[in-house]
């Protein structure tokens, strides 16, 4: 719960009005993405996530500064959610972020900074 | 009585003088108060033999046990017992005695920095001998220790409604009902009751968060939504000071229910609170002979109160 996600750089973020928010990940382009082949085959450079309203909450929270802790406290107050509750929601889409390399997890960051 | 926005994650062992919010629970005929930031996460559905668990941000911090007995205990004794259990898993264990507090007799038990309340009393109303422990991972507040177990009390719903209060929400079953089944996911718990003695009796209590971002106000549509295939009459009723909207169907029993009288009806009654951040759902199933209204049940968000710890930690 100390761990503090932190935001893919080079994702781009669309927003679509208030509720909607649509994350580009670039790819890695392999050998069949370059000419000749992609004259034949439009391959995309990017992929795109769609995310709701709680979905962009809490990609909004991911800042770099905020721990995981303080991302379910947060999100728990503002829905009127049990901590618990609101940690299962928050750290499993932590946890699909992770996966799609959307986020990336810095452990320790309390004591590094603090030192 | 103060009511908080459910915000218990800031007040966890709150220090000297500072505010700290406690939560009311009633579970099984016993009652008690915790720090609003311990949630229950463990619970046990059997009055006879069961446990509930509560843990704050990062760990289990009460447990609380019941078994049913025939007769009181001899306490004296039980307590040595689990003395000398803890003596045997750890010999530098350091004890002090909890004397009689609020008709709890216990212990308190210290390694390195952790202290651990153990105390146990008998429920002659319900025949059952309960036990807490409390676990202080830096030092125990006694100031909260002496109020969870002072403020523990047993119902008495033998001869009428029992009280519920857990969950976020705060409500009461009619005598016969038993709970069947808690099921707590993120954003919704559930508590579902039937009767025995009465077959064909059956409610359920919702509370569901979130409820901004996909609750759009319009009650009817949530509870076709439960039986979309049913033919729905709704009417608005004023509960607790609000309109709520009460939503009537047949229950889509066999059709032997029917052929021999025994139709039972459905009654959804659903309403957002204030905030718009929680949605509450009773629903009731019962023979169209003795009609369950969700009234009843006097569901209401669960209040929590906010006072001042005097006392800090205190090894």
């Amino acid at each position: 719960m100390d761990a503090v996600p932190i935001r893919n750089q080079e994702v781009r973020v669309d927003r679509r009005g208030k509720d909607n928010v649509v994350l580009y990940v670039p790819l890695r382009r392999r050998w069949f993405n370059h000419r000749p082949f992609s004259w034949i085959l439009p391959f995309s450079s990017h992929r795109a996530i769609g995310l709701d309203s709680l979905g962009a909450e809490v990609w909004d929270a991911c800042d770099g500064r905020a721990s995981t802790e303080r991302i379910v406290e947060n999100f728990a107050r503002r829905h009127a959610l049990s901590f618990h509750e609101a940690r299962m929601s928050v750290v499993t889409f932590l946890q699909h972020l992770t996966a799609r390399r959307l986020v990336v997890m810095v452990g320790a960051m309390r004591e590094e900074s603090a030192s | 009585m103060t009511s908080l926005a459910h915000s218990p994650s800031t007040i966890a062992d709150a220090g000297l003088n500072q505010p700290m919010a406690w939560q009311p629970v009633t579970w099984l005929g016993m009652s008690l108060v915790v720090p609003a930031a311990w949630e229950i996460l463990q619970h046990a559905r059997d009055p006879k033999r069961g446990k509930l668990v509560f843990a704050d941000h990062r760990r289990g911090r009460l447990h609380m046990g019941w078994a049913e007995a025939k007769r009181p205990p001899d306490t004296e004794r039980l307590i040595e017992d689990y003395r000398a259990r803890d003596l045997e898993e750890d010999a530098a264990t350091q004890f002090s005695s909890l004397g009689v507090l609020a008709g709890w007799r216990g212990y308190r038990r210290r390694r390195g920095g952790e202290v651990v309340t153990r105390a146990g009393r008998f429920d002659d109303l319900h025949m059952r001998w309960i036990e807490m422990t409390l676990i202080w991972p830096d030092g125990v507040n006694r100031p909260a220790e002496r109020r969870i177990l002072d403020q523990f009390a047993v119902v008495d719903d033998r001869q009428g409604p029992s009280r519920w209060r857990a969950f976020g929400m705060d409500f009461q079953t009619p005598r016969g009902l038993q709970l069947r089944r808690a099921d707590v996911r993120p954003g919704s718990a559930t508590m579902r009751f039937s009767d025995d003695r009465r077959p064909g009796q059956q409610a359920e209590i919702r509370r569901l968060s979130a409820a901004d971002a996909w609750f759009d106000g319009d009650a009817q549509t949530l509870i076709r939504e439960q039986l979309p295939r049913s033919k729905w009459t709704f009417e608005q009723r004023f509960y607790e000071g609000r309109q709520v909207v009460v939503g009537l169907t047949v229950q889509p029993d066999a059709v032997w229910r029917r052929l021999v009288g025994r139709r039972r009806d459905r009654r959804d009654m659903v309403w957002a609170d204030a905030s718009g951040h929680r949605v509450f759902h009773v629903t009731t199933i019962s023979p169209a002979a003795r009609p369950l209204e969700p009234e009843v049940f006097a569901l209401r968000a669960l209040e929590f109160e906010a006072t001042l710890t005097r006392g800090g930690g205190d090894a």
